[in-house]
């Protein structure tokens, strides 16, 4: 675990498991996906739409857990000041972004035949897409100024600053008297859902956190080859100076 | 304890001689107010039902449009690093600057507020309890806009970018605040409470966010 810190042991275990892991989160998906919409049972109330959860609640726990994610590389970041975690915590951005995307898009759809309405303005929404904002803010602010130690340190702060969101969204649906239905897998009493419809929503959780390891190795690679790129031109700009 | 009166005093007389930056924020504010009865025009109803909303929307703009100037002339003339190498705590000299600015640019903003509610025919029993509220929740907004122009420091568009990355910051204050006078809103509703809340965010960031800007503004330096 230690030796993955150097990026150059990184390179070489990341590109041995890269296809597996990509291959598992497909297996995943095929068996969550035909177990979720084609064996579980639909909802007496909601009908087939109820199916539309095998997407919407793995999208929003991947969100919250991106976002923990790169808060806990962030504070890595600062006190070790080690190369990885700059680089994870930036690649894992935009793959959160993009799952709190799908939370809000497939809960609006979901939200239309279900409540009336495709958005309400109440707190578990609300602070949702205030956890996208905050992604945007973040992306922006690595984003703005030139790669460096700084910037990506500033940006780090920022992460953990925001963090106060995320209890926030968790226990928005405790707290305030919303539209959104309370917590029913995470709880201290037991999971409230019926195991029929519990194990495919286990099954497509792991296939989208395998699915987001795949992303996330993919784009670090991705990010230390730019960055080979970058100190292999700044040499030859030094060796045309000299 | 006279290094700090001294910079509060600087920070003061700056921002006094060089008077259109008050005067921007001010109107500002004054130019976005006057914007909603325009845009709603003779429906007299809806006006003092938005109204308390518009007078937080317009003093959280101005707040963040005007702190990026916080720490920018001093950042770019060298004052910062000499500030940080002094031998004056460094997180007291941030709690100076952004009380001058408070008292600067936020201090006329609230005083004026009454005025507005009333061109925004708000009933008379809520003008008191509104200002009331912004008065003490604006040093939560003024010390979280100030990690947000550290943040931002040295970069071109800064204005813009304060304002993606603080607004979601803002929430839990803004829900609080309005629904203190607005019993429609979601959350809590009941004044007391809302002011307790609020002067406890405003308490937390005051004790907070030097720390922060502190540690951003160290690292700038190097």
């Amino acid at each position: 675990m230690i030796s993955l810190i150097n990026p150059t042991n990184f390179n070489k275990l990341s590109e041995k498991i890269i296809q597996f892991i990509g291959l598992f989160s497909l297996a995943l998906f095929i068996v969550g996906i035909y177990w979720g919409l084609v064996i579980a049972p639909i909802d007496y109330q909601q009908g087939e739409m109820v199916k539309i959860m095998y997407i919407h609640v793995p999208s929003a726990w991947m969100a919250l857990l991106i976002y923990s994610f790169i808060t806990l590389m962030s504070i890595i970041t600062i006190i070790f000041r080690n190369p990885i975690t700059v680089i994870a915590a930036k690649s894992a951005a935009p793959i959160g972004l993009i799952f709190t995307l799908s939370v809000l898009l497939t809960g609006a759809i979901w939200g239309r035949p279900m409540w009336g309405v495709w958005w309400v303005w109440d707190a578990r929404l609300t602070s949702v897409m205030f956890l996208f904002f905050i992604y945007i803010g973040y992306i922006l602010l690595l984003r703005s100024q030139n790669t460096s130690m700084k910037s990506e340190k500033i940006a780090a702060i920022y992460a953990i600053i925001g963090f106060i969101n995320i209890p926030i969204i968790k226990f928005s649906v405790d707290w305030w008297n919303t539209l959104h239905q309370p917590a029913s897998i995470l709880k201290i009493d037991g999971p409230s859902i019926h195991s029929s419809m519990l194990y495919p929503l286990i099954i497509m959780f792991f296939a989208f956190s395998i699915l987001f390891l795949y992303l996330l190795l993919l784009s670090m690679r991705i990010e230390l080859i730019k960055n080979k790129i970058r100190a292999i031109n700044q040499r030859r700009i030094n060796d045309i100076n000299n | 304890m006279g290094t700090y009166l001294a910079i509060i005093k600087r920070d003061l007389v700056i921002s006094y001689k060089d008077g259109d930056h008050i005067a921007m924020g001010f109107g500002f504010f004054l130019v976005i107010i006057s914007l909603l009865p325009i845009g709603i025009g003779s429906d007299i109803d809806i006006l003092p039902k938005v109204g308390p909303v518009l007078l937080w929307i317009a003093f959280l703009l101005t707040t963040l449009f005007t702190i990026s100037r916080l720490f920018k002339d001093d950042h770019v003339d060298g004052t910062m690093d000499f500030m940080i190498m002094d031998s004056a705590i460094f997180e007291i000299i941030i709690i100076c600057k952004v009380f001058a600015y408070w008292i600067s640019i936020t201090l006329p903003l609230i005083i004026v507020i009454p005025i507005m509610s009333i061109l925004l025919n708000i009933s008379m029993d809520l003008i008191l309890p509104i200002t009331f509220i912004i008065f003490i929740s604006s040093p939560a907004f003024v010390f979280i806009a100030a990690v947000g122009s550290a943040l931002t420091l040295g970069m071109e568009r800064s204005g813009i970018l304060i304002t993606i990355l603080i607004l979601p910051l803002y929430i839990p204050l803004i829900i609080v605040g309005i629904s203190a006078t607005n019993i429609n809103v979601i959350g809590i509703n009941s004044y007391s409470v809302s002011v307790m809340l609020i002067s406890g965010f405003s308490m937390l960031s005051i004790a907070l966010a030097p720390f922060l800007i502190s540690l951003i503004l160290r690292t700038n330096s190097y």
